[in-house]
């Protein structure tokens, strides 16, 4: 029973990223340039998901993921003679501590101070590398030889997705779960129930952002230039926490689907005209806190409950 | 058994041995060891566990998901099956309510959760603040009784109450009675001689 559970809980993992990334193969290279910003989205907002589950709406997802962006193509100039593939690994370690440190000070902050922490946290570095950037080198951006060809960028990202992903269902193993709807709930008393909720909250944070910097360092590869305008950009975070609410906090699927449906809506409105997006954007976030509190994902989850109750229904009568 | 008035500091002094408020002026030891300046999370590994008045459950999840986090908390290594199963002998209402979330559960089925919730940390000392606050008679009669048998396993057991009649009522089970009162505790013996303090029966009897 127990295993049962595990395995089907697990199957979205895996095969979504898996046939996302099949179906790539055979789009036109327009459509592929798109779904990597799907991807990239994806990647962000099941991170993100991860943070609002205990409670905390992040806007700080440009922090990480320019952090990310930022790290790699440092290592790419400092060390010319390591391989791209171990320099968009070595942020690890480096995004980790950040993000320990950025948890330890801001995760004691309750609901509003939070948001404008993250938010201010990744203002801040926006503006200490443009500086930097303008003071020492004279120009702003940063470019990088070899850039990550398309498939593989694809590829890439749909493993990291599938490590959100994973990250997403350790949220849902019961341990976990009660711990962190404990946090959410009712910290004080989480405390008092002997929960070190601090430890966990931290431990969430800091892969969940660890994850978006990858999503970051991978995206500077594919792109090949960054700057601190593009990569720690607010509309990012803003739209990372937009996706994150259109699709809910129930299971993955929630938020890839918000992440495809905004990221096809931006590039087919963009076209027409900038601000008719951020209309949508504005109108869609109002509906769905309207008529449908769960987001893609409660919505995924009721039709589920129904289809197995019918189906329960049809067993018994047979 | 702690016995004190309204804003005796029963609650800060419960708080205060279960890490929950670290003391500036004293020490708290166990078992020869400090542990003022732990957080709760180590000292309810150490066995020192609270189960605070007022809202101590869940009220979305269900009994079984309180119960669980109270194992997760507690000391490792122990068969969580076990414990689970002598909660649920020692209050059956709960085994029968597993399924149902807490904030559906009556105030007393609450307190027991609450008291099960802590016993499922498998504590050395078991602490609860005015377990009997808010409940009719017959509910107080069935949550000590379940002390009693708590004590026999070899839990200690330390209560706090506000009136000095649930003491009298359950004296045989009473051990050792402190009376605090202006944040000082002024008395400590046996339950009779309590009765006839001079302090008690100004503040209880008005004499
Ligand atoms: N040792 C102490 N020194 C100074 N102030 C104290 C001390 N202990 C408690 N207090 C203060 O006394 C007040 C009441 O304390 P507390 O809540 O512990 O009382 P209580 O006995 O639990 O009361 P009640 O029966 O109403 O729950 C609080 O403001 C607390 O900060
Ligand atoms: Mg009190």
């Amino acid at each position: 029973m127990a295993s049962k559970i595990l395995n089907q809980a697990l199957i979205p993992v895996f095969l979504v990223p898996t046939i996302v990334f099949l179906a790539s193969l055979v789009m036109s290279p327009s459509y592929q340039r798109i779904t990597v910003l799907f991807l990239i989205y994806a990647g962000l907002s099941l991170s993100w998901i991860v943070i609002f589950k205990m409670g905390y709406v992040s806007l700080g997802s440009a922090a990480f993921y320019g952090a990310g962006a930022y790290i790699f193509v440092y290592l790419t100039k400092w060390y010319p003679s390591l391989p791209y593939s171990l320099d968009v690994l070595l942020p690890i370690p480096i995004i980790a501590f950040i993000a320990i440190v950025v948890g330890y000070a801001t995760m004691r902050l309750a609901g509003i101070f939070f948001i404008f922490a993250t938010f201010a946290s990744a203002e801040a570095l926006r503006q200490i590398f443009l500086y930097s950037e303008i003071n020492y080198t004279g120009f702003v951006g940063k470019v990088i030889t070899k850039p990550l060809p398309t498939i593989e960028t694809l590829g890439l990202l749909c493993i990291l997705l599938m490590f959100a992903g994973l990250l997403f269902y350790t949220t849902t193993i019961p341990k976990f779960r009660i711990v962190i709807d404990y946090i959410r709930e009712d910290e004080e008393l989480a405390k008092v129930a002997g929960v070190n909720t601090l430890k966990y909250k931290i431990a969430f944070f800091t892969i969940a952002s660890v994850i978006q910097g990858l999503v970051g360092s991978i995206a500077a590869w594919y792109l090949a230039y960054i700057d601190p305008d593009l990569v720690f950009n607010p509309m990012i975070s803003i739209q990372v926490l937009v996706i994150g609410l259109l699709g809910g906090s129930g299971n993955i699927l929630g938020s890839i689907i918000a992440s495809g449906l905004l990221v096809y809506l931006s590039e087919q409105l963009i076209r027409i005209a900038s601000q008719l997006y951020l209309i949508v954007l504005g109108i869609s976030v109002i509906l769905v806190a309207k008529f449908m509190k769960g987001g893609f994902s409660g919505f995924i989850d009721k039709v589920w409950e129904v289809w197995e109750l019918r189906n329960r229904k049809t067993e018994g009568g047979r | 058994m702690i016995i004190g008035p309204n804003g005796a500091g029963k609650t800060t002094f419960l708080k205060m041995i279960s890490g929950g408020i670290k003391p500036a002026l004293c020490k708290v030891i166990l078992d020869g060891e400090d542990v003022s300046q732990l957080p709760t999370s180590e000292v309810i590994k150490k066995g020192v566990v609270l189960v605070p008045s007022g809202k101590a459950n869940f009220p979305e999840l269900t009994v079984e998901e309180n119960l669980r986090l109270g194992l997760y908390v507690g000391k490792k290594g122990v068969s969580r099956k076990e414990i689970l199963s002598e909660i649920y002998d020692l209050f059956p209402v709960l085994k029968e309510r597993r399924t149902q979330v807490a904030g559906t559960l009556s105030g007393g089925e609450q307190k027991m959760l609450a008291i099960a919730r802590g016993l499922a940390a498998t504590p050395k000392i078991l602490l609860l603040d005015e377990p009997s606050f808010g409940l009719a008679p017959k509910v107080v009669e069935s949550i000590y009784n379940s002390f009693r048998k708590i004590k026999e396993t070899g839990t200690s057991i330390i209560i706090s109450e506000q009136g000095i009649s649930t003491a009298l009522d359950f004296r045989e089970i009473i051990d050792q009675v402190y009376f605090i009162i202006n944040h000082e505790f002024t008395f400590r013996g046996k339950i009779d001689e309590l009765e006839s303090m001079e302090d008690v029966r100004r503040v209880y009897f008005g004499v």
